[in-house]
């Protein structure tokens, strides 16, 4: 008994003192010749598939790994690989910098690796480089992030002329748009033909399609998330370009080398200086430009902190002479603070500062008036993320909004045939705190589970109303300033799953819950910049989406090609739509135009990519159906949204002939949008009317184009760098549809006629791109 | 301020703007609903007859002959009066002797193929114009701007028709309606803008300016009607009608004013 007691201690103590200890090797990744930091990068340890890190939004990463000596190699697309032996003896910093890759033209050997779109565990991700956006061929010759994901699978444009995009049967006020974590709140400019995103600035751009992780919320079908280069910190560089419609300039640069750096970017349309050449009175008193600006910088203060101070603003007009116009913009403010705790616990907070206004100002004969509306929010922002250990990485954090919307206010002089009118502003507190952990618990399965609880409140000071059936006010409650006038609490579960298949596939699944209590009042067609944000309230409830996914991922010749099949289905509730005629502008009770009900959404995404050669590209195809049932609207029945594009169809291409000449193309195909046409007419006082049946019981044309674009490399040295792009915007020109007006033959008053306005035909366009 | 008047004024812009764009008539293949009827009647306060009319809709491929229903029985009562019209053209039925004073509601009763149609409308009070004078808009043309004073807190609702030498314009034109929500007790100066034929407005034309003082049904009504001419509008429906039991159309007991000027 005595023998067996020693020899059961002596193996205890044998294990304890031969028993592996772990050490953390943490740092930042950066770019070698710029310092930016590499988002999505991936640090693996040689034979220990199971240890590895994907550096986050801030380049930062931290593996854990037994004691011993290990090979780690960091690697990143676009760059060379980078092997560097480390002697994991006791927890350890290193700053990885890696060397970017000078050509694509070698097929290059990629092992499948952590972090690429085999291994990441939710499904409905989409990066897109920089440099894939740059070559994309775009209207008016500018690179453009929202025209090229919607190229991408499950998102659907509006079509020429449209700002939105939708995601997987979503709205367009369904997106949340974050550039460097503050919110966008309109992400075009001038009614959808540019984003309010200048790519010179930007460094990473993904898309979630509703499976966002659990430190996001606040709208139901995507996350687009935004980040802006930080700016070389090793040299000034001034790059731009300059276009027959818009141009412009980046200038970027150290403030300490190495430790600190800014960038600029700026850029303004000038098409109204051509309208301005034209004969036609109607043409040349239009006013039409915008302009943005991106502003950044960073100090990195000691090795555990680094402080970043950005900003973005905005503004477009539209008008005419003195007599009209309407203008609009963003203004967004950001300052963040990173703090490196240790090796395994790191953390961001943010002080985010973001508005969206719209003035609308007339001006005839003695009529004046100015409509202004505009959203302001204040928010706290604080992330940790604690890589635990080999099989752990726990996020968590809070997130605190203070929304202020003024819905409308009117200024009027006293000849002015409207009266002065300010509708009181609103306020509304949205708090969440998250939690989420990415389990590893073995090199097959990967587990994604987390969980979001978000407060919203809606508060006075200011008059609530109760309405009745026919939208009359029954109620009127007066709050006082502060007060809680309704609250919302909603949990919202994210869950995903990945299952290995082999070192080339895997099987993803998931399921989660978004809500949203900010809605976009817009009866519209593409979305107007003058739609109004409406908060929750004691009338409006949050919508919820909850959706599940499951999809295949194969890689195929060792990375080369990539393949993917997802499917997914959407189930929201408490949906909003409109009663016929409703009042949405400057109307204190506006939410008795409003008209409730639910949705669904389903679809099946197919995606296969060549990422690698002298010909690179992709092909995605989307199968779908979107449609709602709203209280009140179609007799009470089902009916497709106006999106529900049934085939969506995008292939790109990107062809390096050689050092001079690259060639790109892209073909879209849609079916045509959802529309209500009608079924009959007949006359009321003389005039011919039309009259309908069902919502959004026909189609518009299908929808297609070709473009092409051709960049030649100009001359190119150390110190100078400029090429042109020569590009063509529909190449056959065809004609798509942008509405149909129904209407009396002109030339045969007896009949009726279909007409259909489109758009853009061809539309080339020339840019002359530099960098030194 | 309608939000869809400054939709449409950008619609305006990108289509005027868009240099490489067009338009094109497309063939549309169109279901076939039943057979709607179409009433429309009014009663004002400047002397009668007034009209009624009742017609049926036709499909969309047919011709614009709409054919008028006969043999219906007609009743416009109010202010103590029942009046039962006679059907003076194939579905035109008119007035005897009455004349519509303000602030009465009137009630239109239409019997036909055993159905059973009613409307009530009341009439407003009476708002006159002050003058006409013009506006030089987009593209150099002349718009006609109609004075008045709003009666401070009285809710108005107005509607406009145009008429060169007494021939009727195509009526159904921006600022055509006009409410007061934004505007109780100001002096409006309001323009018209009607997006159709300009060619009727030359020099010399008499043109006739008609203001009705409408009530909230009817205002309705036109508002929906000119959603549905609208270019591109998102959802188009069937304006709300204030006639019961089924059909289209509308029963407006509203209060009229008439200006007559000479284009410059």
């Amino acid at each position: 008994m005595k023998k067996g007691l020693f020899l059961i201690i002596t193996l205890c103590v044998t294990h304890l003192c031969f028993s592996q200890k772990k050490y953390t090797i943490s740092g930042t990744i950066k770019d070698q010749q710029t310092g930016e930091t590499l988002i999505g990068a991936t640090i693996s340890l040689v034979g220990n598939s199971e240890s590895g890190s994907v550096s986050n939004h801030y380049g930062f990463y931290s593996v854990s790994a037994p004691e011993n000596n290990y090979t780690l190699v960091a690697s990143f697309s676009g760059y060379k690989n980078d092997s560097i032996k480390i002697s994991l003896q006791h927890d350890q910093m290193l700053t990885i910098q890696l060397v970017p890759q000078s050509t694509k033209m070698q097929e290059i050997v990629i092992t499948a690796r952590k972090g690429d779109n085999i291994t990441q565990t939710l499904p409905g991700v989409q990066k897109i480089s920089i440099n894939e956006i740059k070559n994309v061929p775009v209207i008016f010759g500018e690179k453009d992030i929202l025209k090229t994901i919607q190229l991408l699978p499950g998102i659907k444009s509006g079509g020429d002329g449209s700002a939105g995009f939708f995601v997987r049967g979503g709205a367009a006020d369904q997106n949340l748009i974050l550039l460097d974590e503050a919110t966008v709140y309109n992400a075009s400019h001038l009614l959808g033909f540019f984003s309010t995103f200048n790519s010179d600035a930007i460094k990473d751009v993904t898309i979630y399609k509703g499976d966002m992780p659990a430190q996001y919320g606040g709208r139901l079908s995507s996350l687009l998330d935004v980040q802006m280069n930080d700016g070389n910190d090793k040299q000034y560089k001034v790059s731009g370009g300059i276009g027959l419609i818009s141009s412009r300039l980046n200038f970027e640069g150290p403030i300490v080398k190495n430790k600190g750096s800014f960038i600029i970017s700026a850029r303004r349309t000038y098409a109204d200086l051509f309208l301005k050449l034209s004969k036609d009175s109607s043409i040349n008193k239009s006013i039409l430009y915008f302009y943005d600006i991106n502003a950044k910088a960073n100090y990195q203060f000691g090795e555990k902190n680094r402080l970043f101070l950005s900003g973005y603003f905005g503004k477009d007009e539209l008008g005419y002479g003195n007599q009209f116009g309407i203008n609009w913009g963003n203004t967004t403010a950001t300052l963040r603070w990173n703090h490196i705790f240790n090796n395994k616990l790191f953390s961001n907070t943010s002080l985010i500062y973001s508005d969206y206004d719209y003035r609308i100002i007339i001006n005839q004969t003695s009529n004046n008036l100015v409509i202004l509306s505009k959203i302001k929010d204040y928010s706290l922002k604080s992330d940790f993320q604690y890589y635990q250990g080999i099989k752990n990485k726990i996020n968590f954090g809070l997130n605190l909004i203070n929304h202020i919307f003024t819905p409308g206010t009117i200024e009027a002089s006293e000849t002015s045939s409207y009266n002065p009118l300010t509708l009181e502003k609103k306020y509304a507190l949205d708090g969440s705190v998250y939690v989420s952990d990415e389990w590893t618990p073995s090199s097959k399965w990967k587990f994604n589970t987390g969980l979001r609880l978000t407060s919203f409140s809606i508060l006075g000071p200011g008059d609530f109303y109760t309405y009745d059936k026919n939208g009359n006010v029954t109620d009127t409650l007066t709050y006082s300033s502060g007060k809680i006038v309704k609250s919302y609490i909603s949990l919202q579960p994210r869950i995903a799953a990945t299952y290995q298949l082999n070192q080339n596939s895997s099987l993803k699944t998931s399921y989660s819950r978004n809500i949203q209590n900010l809605h976009l009042l817009s009866n519209s067609n593409g979305g107007s910049p003058t739609d109004v944000w409406l908060p929750s309230s004691n009338n409006v409830k949050p919508e919820i989406a909850d959706q599940i996914s499951a999809g295949y991922y194969r890689n195929i010749s060792r990375n080369r090609y990539e393949f993917s099949a997802e499917v997914y289905y959407k189930f929201l509730q408490n949906q909003i739509d409109y009663k016929d005629g409703a009042v949405l502008v400057a109307n204190a009770t506006v939410e008795s135009q409003l008209l409730f009900g639910k949705g669904k959404a389903y679809g099946l995404e197919l995606y296969a990519k060549k990422k690698y050669g002298k010909l690179t590209g992709w092909i995605s195809y989307t199968l779908s159906r979107t449609e709602r049932l709203i209280d009140g609207i179609n007799n009470d029945k089902w009916y497709p949204n106006t999106q529900d594009q049934t085939h969506n169809i995008s292939i790109v291409g990107m062809y390096q002939l050689n050092k001079k000449w690259t060639f790109s193309t892209d073909f879209v195909y849609n079916t045509g949008n959802a529309v209500t046409y009608p079924s009959g007419k007949y006359s009321v006082d003389g005039n011919t009317a039309f009259y309908y049946t069902e919502r959004n019981g026909y189609r518009m044309h299908a929808y297609n184009r070709l473009d092409i674009s051709a960049t030649l490399q100009g001359k190119k040295t150390a110190k100078f760098d400029g090429s042109w792009t020569f590009s063509v915007y529909n190449v056959y020109g065809r004609e798509n549809p942008y509405f149909v007006q129904f209407q009396d033959d002109p030339d045969d008053p007896q009949k009726t006629q279909a007409v259909q306005y489109s758009l853009f035909r061809w539309v080339p366009s020339i840019t002359y791109n530099f960098k030194f | 301020m309608r939000s869809d008047r400054v939709i449409s004024l950008i619609a305006f812009f990108v289509i005027t703007l868009s240099f490489f764009g067009c338009k094109k008539v497309i063939d549309v293949d169109l279901k076939n609903a039943d057979t709607q009827l179409v009433i429309t009647g009014e009663v004002n306060n400047r002397p009668g007859p007034y009209h009624v009319n009742i017609s049926k809709s036709v499909n969309f491929s047919s011709d614009n002959i709409f054919p008028p229903v006969s043999d219906a029985f007609v009743t416009i009562t109010g202010n103590g009066l029942i009046d039962t019209l006679a059907e003076t053209m194939p579905g035109d039925y008119t007035t005897h002797n009455f004349t519509g004073v303000p602030g009465f509601t009137y009630q239109l009763h239409v019997e036909t193929d055993g159905h059973v149609y009613t409307a009530t409308s009341k009439m407003p009070q009476a708002v006159h114009i002050d003058s006409i004078t013009f506006l030089e808009g987009i593209d150099n043309r002349l718009y006609p701007v109609v004075n008045f004073q709003d009666p401070p807190g009285v809710v108005n609702f107005y509607r406009f028709i145009e008429y060169a030498d007494n021939a009727s314009f195509n009526s159904i034109g921006e600022n055509s309606i006009f409410d007061d929500r934004l505007s109780d007790g100001r002096y409006i100066n309001l323009a018209l803008y009607d997006d159709n034929d300009s060619s009727r407005i030359k020099p010399g034309i008499k043109l006739t300016v008609e203001m009705d003082c409408v009530d909230e049904n009817v205002y309705n009504y036109f508002n929906g009607l000119l959603q549905i001419s609208s270019p591109g509008s998102p959802s188009p429906g069937n304006p709300p009608t204030n006639i019961t039991g089924g059909a289209l159309g509308y029963f407006s007991a509203n209060a009229k004013t008439l200006r007559v000027v000479e284009i410059p």
